[in-house]
C-alpha cells in the first residue's frame, strides 16, 4: 500500500507542478488531502513512512530541503491524528475539517521552520486551497479508506 | 515504538535544513521517481516567456567582448618569465582570510613554487607548496597563494620614488607582525603617506619577478604619534605597505603557468527537469555520478544559468544566482566597472542603474551573460538572471 501511495504522491506532485505553471501560487496542493487521509485512516504504527515520503516528494518538486517539508507534515499529522476520533464521527464533514486543520498546522509549522532555519519554504495559500479539494474528494477518500481497512 | 524512528527522521530533517551536504545529497535519491512523467509534465506546462533571440545573441556577444577586454587588462604589467610560460586567469575557489591565503585553480603540474600572483598589475602574493612540509605546489588542480604579509610569502625587492626623475628608494618588502613592512631601505628618506611602491628589476641577481608590479601604498605604522601632539622622530617611524586591492574580494587572479599545461576541467551536459516548480531554483538530470559537484557553474549558450547548490547521485539542484566573485557591470555608454556586487568596492561616485548589463565569466567558456542589474541598494546590487530555455540542455562546468 505504501508503494501505491508513493506513486500517487509522485503523480499528484507532478500535477501540482503543472497547476503551478498555470495558476502560480493560486494552485491548490492536492497532497494535503493525501496527508489528511493518511493521518485519519492509516494505522498509526506504520504512518511515519508514508508521511515522510509525502513530505520528501513535495520537497523534491519544490526544490527545497526535504526536512523543511517532512517536519511540518509530521507535526500536522500528529495534531490531526490526535483529533482522529472526533473527526471520524462526522464522516465526510470530519474529513474536510481535518484537511483544513492539516493545512493550517502544516502552514504554521512550515512558517516557523522557515523562520527558524532561514530557509524559504512553500506553504500557506497552496495548502489551504488544497484542503478545499477535500470537499469533492471526501467521499472517494472514505471509500478508499474502507478498502484500505479491508486490505489491512 | 514509533517514537525512535520519528526522532531519527526529525534529526535528519534538521540536518537537511541546516544544509548538511551528505543529507542534502542523499535526499535527492528519490528524484528518479519524477523522471517517467517528466516529459508529460513538460508537455502540459505553459510555454515559457519567449526569449528575444536577436537581443540575446547581441548581449552574449557583448558579454564575451567585455570579458575578453577585462581579462586582457587583468594581466596588467605582468609578463611571463620566459617563453615557456604564459599568464593565465585563475579563479579563486577559496578565501582563507585568517591565514592570509587564497586557494586558486591552476593547471595540473603547470605551476612552480614562488610563482607571482597578480591582478591588474598589482602583486598579490606567491604560490606556495600545497602542504607546508612539502614541495609540490599543485594538488588536484588547486594551489595555495600566500598573500603579501603572510610569513610564508617570500621577500620582494621593491622601490618607491616621488616622481620619475627622482632617484628611487629601494627596500625589501618583508612580512611584519602587522602585514607587509619595509626593511633594509637604501635611504633614510621617508615617503609621503600613501606613496605607491612597486617591484624593482633584480634580474641580474637571478630574481625573475617582473619589475613594476605595484605592491601597495606605504603608510606609517599606527601608534607612532608622539604623546602631546609633538613631532615624531621620523627616523624612528616604521612603515607598512598596505595592499592596493583587497585580495579576499577577488574572483580571479593572474598566474604564470607552463604553456600547454592541462587545466582540470570537469564538465557535463544535462537536461533541466520539468517536474520542479520554484522560482530561482532548477533541478538537473545529472548528479555526482556524472561528475557534478556543489559550486559548479551552469551555463546555456553563453548565458549564466546559476550555480549548483546541491548534488545528489543522479540529479543536482541549481540556484539561479550569480557565483561569488567578480562581476562586470556595463553602463549603456559602454563603461565597464568590476565589482563583487557589494557597494564596498564601488568606485567613488559610481552607482549602477537597474537594467545595466552584468557580465561574469569562466576560465574556459569565457564571458557569460549574467543578466542585468535588478535593484541597487545601500549594501550593493542584485542581478536579475536572464530567462533560459527549459527545453534545451545546459552545460555544467567546474569553476
Amino acid at each position: 500500500m505504501t508503494v501505491v501511495l508513493t506513486l500517487v504522491v509522485v503523480l499528484l506532485g507532478q500535477l501540482f507542478v503543472v497547476s503551478r505553471g498555470w495558476l502560480g501560487s493560486f494552485a491548490p496542493d492536492p497532497l494535503v488531502v493525501v496527508a489528511t487521509w493518511v493521518a485519519l485512516y492509516w494505522p498509526r504504527r506504520t504512518a511515519l513512512l508514508p508521511l515522510v515520503l509525502l513530505g520528501w516528494i513535495r520537497a523534491l518538486v519544490l526544490v527545497e530541503p526535504a526536512g523543511g517539508q517532512v517536519l511540518p507534515v509530521l507535526v500536522a499529522a500528529a495534531i490531526v491524528a490526535g483529533l482522529r476520533q472526533h473527526l471520524l464521527e462526522f464522516r465526510e464533514a470530519g474529513f474536510v475539517v481535518g484537511a483544513l486543520v492539516y493545512a493550517g498546522c502544516w502552514s504554521m509549522a512550515a512558517f516557523l521552520v522557515s523562520r527558524g532555519f532561514d530557509v524559504p519554504l512553500t506553504g500557506g495559500r497552496e495548502l489551504v486551497l488544497g484542503a478545499l479539494l477535500s470537499i469533492p474528494l471526501a467521499g472517494p477518500a472514505m471509500n478508499a479508506a474502507r478498502r484500505h481497512g479491508e486490505a489491512t | 515504538m514509533i517514537v525512535r524512528p520519528a526522532l531519527v527522521v526529525a534529526a535528519l530533517s534538521v540536518a537537511s535544513l541546516l544544509g548538511v551536504p551528505v543529507v542534502r545529497s542523499a535526499e535527492q535519491a528519490l528524484t528518479p521517481l519524477l523522471r517517467p512523467g517528466d516529459a508529460l509534465v513538460r508537455a502540459c506546462l505553459p510555454s515559457p516567456d519567449g526569449i528575444d533571440r536577436v537581443t540575446r545573441t547581441a548581449d552574449v556577444a557583448e558579454a564575451r567582448a567585455v570579458w575578453d577586454a577585462w581579462t586582457a587588462a587583468l594581466r596588467g604589467g605582468a609578463r611571463p618569465a620566459d617563453a615557456r610560460r604564459e599568464l593565465a586567469l585563475a579563479p579563486v575557489v577559496e578565501v582563507r582570510a585568517a591565514a592570509q591565503e587564497l586557494v586558486v585553480r591552476v593547471p595540473e603540474d603547470g605551476v612552480e613554487v614562488d610563482t607571482p600572483v597578480t591582478h591588474h598589475g598589482v602583486l598579490l602574493g606567491f604560490l606556495r607548496p600545497w602542504r607546508r612540509d612539502g614541495t609540490r605546489v599543485e594538488s588536484g588542480g588547486l594551489a595555495r597563494v600566500a598573500l603579501l604579509g603572510n610569513p610564508s610569502a617570500r621577500p620582494v625587492a621593491a622601490e618607491w620614488a616621488v616622481d620619475e626623475q627622482a632617484s628611487p628608494v629601494q627596500f625589501l618588502l618583508t612580512s611584519g607582525k602587522d602585514g607587509p613592512s619595509i626593511a633594509h631601505a637604501s635611504e633614510s628618506r621617508h615617503p609621503q603617506p600613501g606613496q605607491l611602491a612597486w617591484t624593482r628589476d633584480v634580474s641580474l641577481l637571478g630574481d625573475t619577478l617582473p619589475p613594476g608590479l605595484i605592491v601597495g601604498r606605504i603608510v606609517p605604522e599606527e601608534g607612532e604619534e608622539v604623546p602631546g601632539g609633538g613631532l615624531a622622530d621620523r627616523r624612528e617611524v616604521e612603515h607598512l605597505v598596505r595592499p592596493l586591492l583587497e585580495p579576499t574580494t577577488l574572483g580571479h587572479v593572474v598566474v604564470e603557468v607552463a604553456v600547454g599545461a592541462p587545466w582540470p576541467l570537469r564538465g557535463a551536459t544535462a537536461d533541466v527537469l520539468a517536474s520542479t516548480s520554484r522560482r530561482g531554483r532548477l533541478r538537473l538530470a545529472a548528479g555526482r555520478w556524472d561528475g557534478v559537484t556543489e559550486g559548479d557553474l551552469v551555463t546555456q549558450d553563453g548565458v549564466l544559468v546559476g550555480v549548483v547548490s546541491s548534488a545528489g547521485p543522479w540529479t543536482a539542484e541549481v540556484r539561479r544566482a550569480v557565483p561569488p566573485g567578480q562581476l562586470l557591470v556595463v553602463s549603456p555608454d559602454g563603461e565597464v566597472t568590476p565589482t563583487a556586487g557589494t557597494s564596498d568596492d564601488w568606485p567613488p561616485g559610481w552607482r549602477p542603474e537597474p537594467g545595466w548589463l552584468v557580465v561574469t565569466g569562466h576560465r574556459v567558456d569565457g564571458g557569460l551573460l549574467a543578466g542585468e542589474v535588478a535593484t541597487v541598494g545601500p549594501a550593493g546590487l542584485t542581478v536579475a538572471l536572464p530567462p533560459i530555455d527549459p527545453a534545451a540542455s545546459v552545460r555544467i562546468v567546474e569553476r
